[in-house]
């Protein structure tokens, strides 16, 4: 049985967690693999600024830093800024799936130019850091928000009446406005929208959990992963530094609450 | 059960295993038909829109016959938007998927080719935009010195006879086609058909007489 450990980019409840495993049931996936969700220990409180993307990508490298000694067979980061992959790859040598990079190259399988649908404006330089590392800016035809704020916790609990119908009028503006032959939603806690958005919408749109869930199998079963030319390993791995940040990480949390 | 329609260039003569039993899910089906060319090798323009009628001529039908997507196996990607355009399955394509899935891989990639495929990998590479992160389309066999550090090699058509050992990870078209189109399915994803319209009048019967 492959094993697969999806890194959840904030701490969370286990309630919490569970809405995070959903998109599992998203996909049909093979046989003969399994799926853990770990949310990290140190995580900013959303995606917004330069801070909070240094503090992903500590977090992130945290997570996931024992993952092949702990018997995964791939990881999966479970956030469209892909925080923390390049830096789990210096150190790993199983695959590293981040939704970002892996949901614009296979938009392009599917059609010549992509946009990215965000719920909030505020998470446009996740995408733009993606598609300069990729040199695919002019495969983009738009990144566009429904100028909605998610709870990285409930996620669209709720709010669905408000939110959907805000994504799908979004979204069509990238088709007829923008020129967009595939949709990729711009977070993986978009989920709940994928279905509502899939049954309506004129183009593809890609789900990227799901996605990365398949990637992961893909790359598994084909026995490829990174490059190391690409993501050069450390000459030392910080693992007692990196372990003592997320204690750290997790009083400091505690005594906020 | 997931059915795949493989369409495979005859003059490669792929094997029917054409990849080993464990990279696709137990309940995935590969049906493997072999497609001649009416002008082979495929080295220049006049080859590929004869090589482009004959794909579209195998696989226009792949839908009602029950298959859930086709691949096709030629890194050439011939027939490839055509039959897009008349299929709603998925068509996943040996050539620009597996420079596509590279880049998830590492920053860069190479294409390593034998005469047969020189041309075409070099004008795929610049048709899909991906010049920039291509480090070349190099002519397998001669001198291997360069092509073997490459980080990402991609063995394109039959020079995957040819590498028998290389330093660097080496992707198979075919194989990361097939595990795609499975991937695909399972995602309930197609290609677009606003970059793949429909044509206004199905010509079915003319390109399999054309094709015949």
């Amino acid at each position: 049985m492959a094993k697969v450990l999806v890194i959840v980019p904030f701490p969370m409840d286990d309630d919490n967690l569970s809405k995070r495993r959903a998109p599992l049931n998203a996909v049909r996936l093979g046989d003969g693999i399994d799926f853990d969700f770990k949310p990290v220990r140190i995580a900013p409180a959303n995606y917004v600024s330069q801070q909070d993307s240094v503090l992903a990508d500590i977090g992130i490298l945290q997570a996931g830093l024992q993952a092949q000694a702990d018997g995964y067979d791939a990881v999966c980061i479970d956030t469209m800024s892909d925080s923390g992959m390049s830096a789990l790859r210096s150190v790993l040598d199983i695959p590293v799936i981040g939704p970002g990079r892996h949901a614009m190259l296979t938009a392009l399988m599917l059609g010549e130019k992509f946009s990215i649908l965000a719920m909030w404006d505020r998470w446009r330089h996740l995408y733009t850091k993606t598609l300069a590392e990729l040199g695919l800016s002019h495969k983009c035809a738009s990144l566009r928000s429904a100028g909605l704020q998610s709870n990285n916790q409930s996620l669209l609990a709720g709010k669905e009446e408000e939110f959907f119908p805000a994504l799908y009028e979004a979204a069509m503006k990238c088709v007829q406005v923008d020129g967009a032959d595939v949709i990729i939603l711009g977070s993986t806690t978009m989920h709940e929208a994928h279905a509502y958005l899939a049954e309506r919408l004129p183009v593809p749109i890609i789900n990227p959990g799901p996605l990365t869930y398949r990637l992961a199998d893909a790359a598994i079963k084909l026995k490829l992963s990174h490059g190391r030319s690409s993501y050069p390993a450390p000459s030392h791995i910080a693992t007692e530094k990196l372990a003592a940040m997320g204690d750290i990480a997790a009083r400091l949390a505690g005594v906020s609450r | 059960m997931t059915r795949i329609l493989l369409l495979s260039p005859a003059d490669l003569d792929l094997p029917d295993d054409v990849v080993t039993a464990d990279v696709l899910d137990a309940d995935t089906q590969v049906e493997h038909r072999r497609v001649i060319y009416p002008s082979c090798p495929p080295i220049g323009a006049h080859d590929w829109a004869l090589a482009d009628l004959a794909i579209l001529a195998a696989g226009q039908n792949a839908e009602a016959e029950g298959f859930q997507a086709v691949c096709l196996a030629d890194f050439g990607d011939y027939g490839a938007g055509a039959l897009r355009s008349v299929l709603a399955v998925p068509v996943v394509t040996a050539g620009r998927t597996s420079m596509l899935y590279s880049l998830t891989l590492a920053e860069r990639f190479s294409v390593l080719a034998t005469d047969r495929d020189l041309t075409r990998a070099k004008k795929l590479v610049h048709d899909y935009g991906l010049d920039g992160r291509c480090e070349g389309v190099d002519l397998a066999g001669a001198d291997m010195g360069n092509e073997a550090s490459r980080e990402v090699l991609i063995l394109a058509g039959n020079a995957r006879q040819l590498v028998k050992q290389a330093g660097s990870t080496v992707i198979d078209p075919v194989a990361v086609c097939l595990k795609i189109a499975e991937s695909l399915i399972g995602l309930s994803l197609t290609h677009s058909r606003h970059a793949y319209p429909e044509p206004q009048v199905r010509k079915a019967d003319l390109i399999k007489a054309l094709s015949a």
